[in-house]
């Protein structure tokens, strides 16, 4: 296995952060997502039902 | 006691009007566990190694792809000295042996061509005559399977090998993308069904840490782990890829889905294309199905295939025909025994419905916001027009009262007309008459007219619909015992990755 953890590293830290980031932001989207799921539903239940 | 008997009788009947609606809702889980990949995921374990990787293509008349590949191959950010492609061309009656010989001389000792003479056995058997050349000797420390039209992105197999440093990682494998360019509809739908059905199922399959299947164009193995698997890839099933993926599991070897490696495919541009595929892979699904019968819903020690929330996703796929026959058929039931309930749980199937389409459609999109803007018509329209409708009409029925609802509610009158009353029964049976549709639209594909009517039907049944009546299809060939043929799906050189 050849490992060039020395030379690389800083740049493997880069991406492994920029992958925790996105993953970070997909929470962020799933909560918008579901207060657009729950407006809708508020909006239903108060105007249209 | 006999007429609570009768009632309850009657709300179990409503009961099974809901599991229409299980598949939306272990959809609509999983993509809840995607926001928990942020925290369970299995970067802190990565580190940058690059072990010796053979690069395994099956090729079957791939002459107009595999000389492409083999060079963007070549140039992956990858140690050059680590990498090496094997090309196993399986009988090929094109050019393919005359590229591969090329590529072979301009990158001596890198790339190198192994000819069957007898093929068309299927992919396994082709993989497998690569597999025994490689693992003879002992270069090789990870093998990387993948297709001849597969374009990976130069730092993918960089980004899928890191997880190696995880001793316990027997395989990774990335996020296929469909490239198609300039695609169709087709290609777009199956453009957005790849990032839910991978970037968010896969992402949630991380978590519970249990891959149901492993990309069949994009999976690294560690050499330990084809070892264990004794060498061959199954060549007993039509779904190698998910047996090889339950396997590395069962031998307690963790599966790591790396979302950021990704790589992108031509997939089917037709209806009559992507059935032959996909009744292939549901074929494949029931195979592995009764196979490992043992495993589900048996939690134990060292793979986690037998999780509650895994079985319950997997079967909630697996067994979606069969759920929308029975909602249909309750919601028939009620309709013909007890008209007003049959009312209330139409609205409570498609609320749940709506629901879950809006939470599932918008977070897909999201997710993968490259795709989505490719695909976004196809994502709404992922579940049909008729479908929609519904989910409109559930969501919003006060907006709609002076339409549809007047004729729900029309309809529902002791003294209706016998047309309102058939189009009642139509509404209602919907789920399994959408597969019955969309069914009828890979019928008339090939006919003077498929052209245009074809897609029609299927924007009409939806594109799930499609895929459900092809799943049912896997059941009947399957208890018919019908013959498995490897249906190769046409490769045209299409895809590219877009900037």
């Amino acid at each position: 296995m050849i490992d060039q953890g020395s030379q690389r590293r800083p740049a493997f830290q880069r991406e492994i952060r920029s992958a925790l980031r996105y993953e970070e932001g997909l929470v962020v989207k799933a909560l918008v997502v579901l207060i657009v799921v729950a407006a809708i539903a508020i909006l239903r239940t108060l105007y249209f039902a | 006691m006999g007429r609570d008997f009768i009632q309850g009788a009657d709300w179990a009947v409503v009961g099974l009007v809901i599991v229409g609606a299980l598949t939306q809702l272990s959809a609509a889980w999983q993509f809840l566990l995607v926001g928990v990949h942020s925290v369970r995921n299995h970067y802190r374990a990565c580190a940058p190694v690059f072990p010796r990787t053979a690069i395994l293509i099956p090729a079957w008349n791939e002459a107009a792809v595999i000389g492409a590949s083999i060079d963007r191959l070549m140039s992956l950010e990858y140690p050059k000295d680590a990498l090496r492609v094997f090309l196993v061309d399986d009988a090929s009656t094109d050019q393919t042996p005359q590229v591969a010989a090329a590529k072979a001389a301009q990158y001596p000792g890198q790339v190198v061509h192994l000819r069957r003479e007898k093929g068309g056995q299927g992919k396994a058997h082709t993989l497998n005559h690569g597999l025994a050349v490689i693992l003879a000797d002992d270069w090789m420390e990870a093998l990387l399977i993948t297709d001849a039209d597969v374009i990976f992105e130069p730092d993918s197999l960089r980004k899928m090998a890191r997880h190696f440093a995880d001793p316990q990682v027997g395989a990774v494998t990335a996020y296929i993308k469909e490239g198609s360019r300039p695609g169709n509809y087709m290609t777009r739908f199956i453009g957005y069904e790849y990032i839910t059905g991978q970037a968010a199922a896969r992402r949630a399959q991380n978590v519970l840490g249990a891959l149901a299947c492993m990309a069949g164009g994009a999976q690294l193995h560690t050499r330990a782990n084809l070892v264990t698997l004794g060498g061959r890839i199954d060549t007993t099933s039509l779904a190698e890829d998910t047996f090889t993926t339950f396997q590395t599991q069962l031998a307690g070897r963790r599966v790591v889905f790396e979302p950021h490696a990704r790589v992108w495919a031509e997939e089917p541009g037709s209806i009559g294309a992507l059935w032959k595929q996909r009744l292939r892979w549901a074929r494949g699904n029931v195979q592995v199905t009764i196979r490992y019968r043992g495993i589900w819903f048996r939690p134990r020690r060292g793979h986690h295939l037998g999780g509650v929330t895994f079985g319950l996703s997997w079967f909630c796929l697996f067994l979606q025909p069969v759920f929308m026959i029975i909602s249909s058929a309750a919601l028939l039931t009620v309709y013909f025994t007890d008209t007003p309930r049959a009312w209330l749980a139409f609205r409570l199937l498609w609320n749940v419905n709506a629901s879950a389409y809006i939470f599932t459609t918008g977070y897909a999109l999201l997710i993968d916001p490259q795709i989505g803007r490719h695909a976004w018509r196809e994502a709404i329209m992922f579940p049909g027009l008729v479908s929609l409708a519904m989910i409109g009409y559930a969501s919003f029925p006060g907006l709609l009262r002076d339409g549809l609802d007047q004729l729900f509610a029309v309809t529902h009158r002791p003294a209706v007309g016998p047309h309102w009353g058939w189009l009642i029964v139509g509404v209602y049976a919907w789920l399994t008459a959408s597969m019955v549709i969309a069914y009828l639209a890979k019928l008339a594909e090939p006919t003077w007219l498929g052209r245009f009517i074809s897609p029609l039907l299927l924007f009409i049944a939806g594109y799930g619909a499609l895929l459900c009546a092809c799943t049912f299809a896997s059941y009947v060939k399957e208890l018919r015992r019908a013959e498995m043929t490897w249906d190769k799906t046409e490769k045209t050189g299409k895809v590219a990755i877009p900037t």
